[in-house]
């Protein structure tokens, strides 16, 4: 999953580097197979986020984005 | 008496248990980390090709999927572990060897290296002092990395950078996510494999580094 975006970007399309393309995607649609039951098993019998939940996660997630916002000006300057 | 005894006992051997899981995650994630950084160094002294990182992430992630869930209980996982670190490391340092020939490379590196590591270390932070529950965002994640998965797998053939970026977006949120996610499950003891709770945790800081090269490689006018 990570970054063969950089990859695809990056590099045109030869015969093998389609045959990994391919075998990427494959072993994503693999992945797909292996996240669907992890996602049922939370949805159906993982906890109900209570009052206050949301908020103490999303506050370090905004802090994420800040952060990746700084990252951004510091690459531009 | 006896059973307030009993229970005091039950819930300390839980604690220690919890904190015995989280310090050989941690040791394991250190080791693995450097592990990773030794064979991207070599990768990258090799001067391979940028191919190898598909090759290496292929190799990865099915071992990932099919090997490591089976040799996660015994000491053959540490073994897999390794392997699979050592992979990925290797074929980053194929992608590494693209940025050092940018202009501003090494800097765009420098950044992706210090954000992963000041996200990682803050949240990890976060979720064990707040001690709170973050088992909650389970649905919310796993649904989110089917999601960018399938967005993924469109974007291989499609190569458009306006969905790479954004795909990049999602992946650096959905990792901080999973960070919480299972720090949280480790410290109150949810999880006691040590061995797929390091490899959930070094994915999501390789995944976040990676992510952040690419947000910092586009947005930097690289």
């Amino acid at each position: 999953m990570p970054g063969f975006l950089l990859f695809a970007t990056l590099t045109g399309d030869t015969a093998m580097e389609l045959f990994l393309k391919i075998a990427m995607a494959a072993v994503l649609v693999l992945l797909l197979f292996r996240l669907w039951p992890a996602y049922k098993h939370w949805q159906e019998s993982g906890r109900k986020a209570e009052k206050g939940d949301w908020l103490a996660a999303l506050l370090p997630l905004g802090g994420v984005v800040l952060v990746v916002i700084l990252l951004i000006v510091a690459a531009r300057a | 008496m006896a059973n307030t005894d009993y229970t005091l006992m039950r819930g300390a051997q839980a604690a220690i248990s919890a904190n015995k899981v989280l310090k050989n995650t941690y040791m394991l994630l250190a080791a693995t980390l450097a592990f990773s950084a030794v064979t991207a160094m070599l990768s990258m002294a090799l001067q391979m090709p940028p191919m190898i990182y598909i090759g290496a992430l292929i190799i990865s992630m099915v071992l990932g999927i099919f090997v490591l869930p089976k040799t996660a209980n015994s000491a053959s996982g540490i073994g897999v572990i390794f392997g699979i670190t050592g992979l990925l490391g290797f074929g980053l340092g194929a992608i590494l060897n693209i940025y050092m020939a940018l202009p501003n490379g090494p800097e765009t590196i420098a950044l992706a290296f210090g954000g992963t590591a000041l996200i990682f270390l803050a949240l990890s932070g976060y979720a064990l002092t707040s001690k709170r529950d973050f088992s909650f965002m389970g649905g919310f994640i796993f649904a989110g990395m089917m999601v960018v998965t399938i967005a993924v797998i469109a974007n291989i053939f499609l190569a458009m950078p306006a969905l790479s970026l954004a795909i990049s977006s999602a992946i650096i949120l959905l990792m901080s996510g999973m960070i919480l996610f299972d720090t949280s499950r480790i410290a109150r003891g949810e999880e006691d494999n040590y061995i797929m709770a390091t490899y959930s945790i070094y994915l999501s800081i390789f995944n976040i580094f990676i992510s952040l090269l690419q947000i910092l490689g586009i947005m930097g006018d690289d």
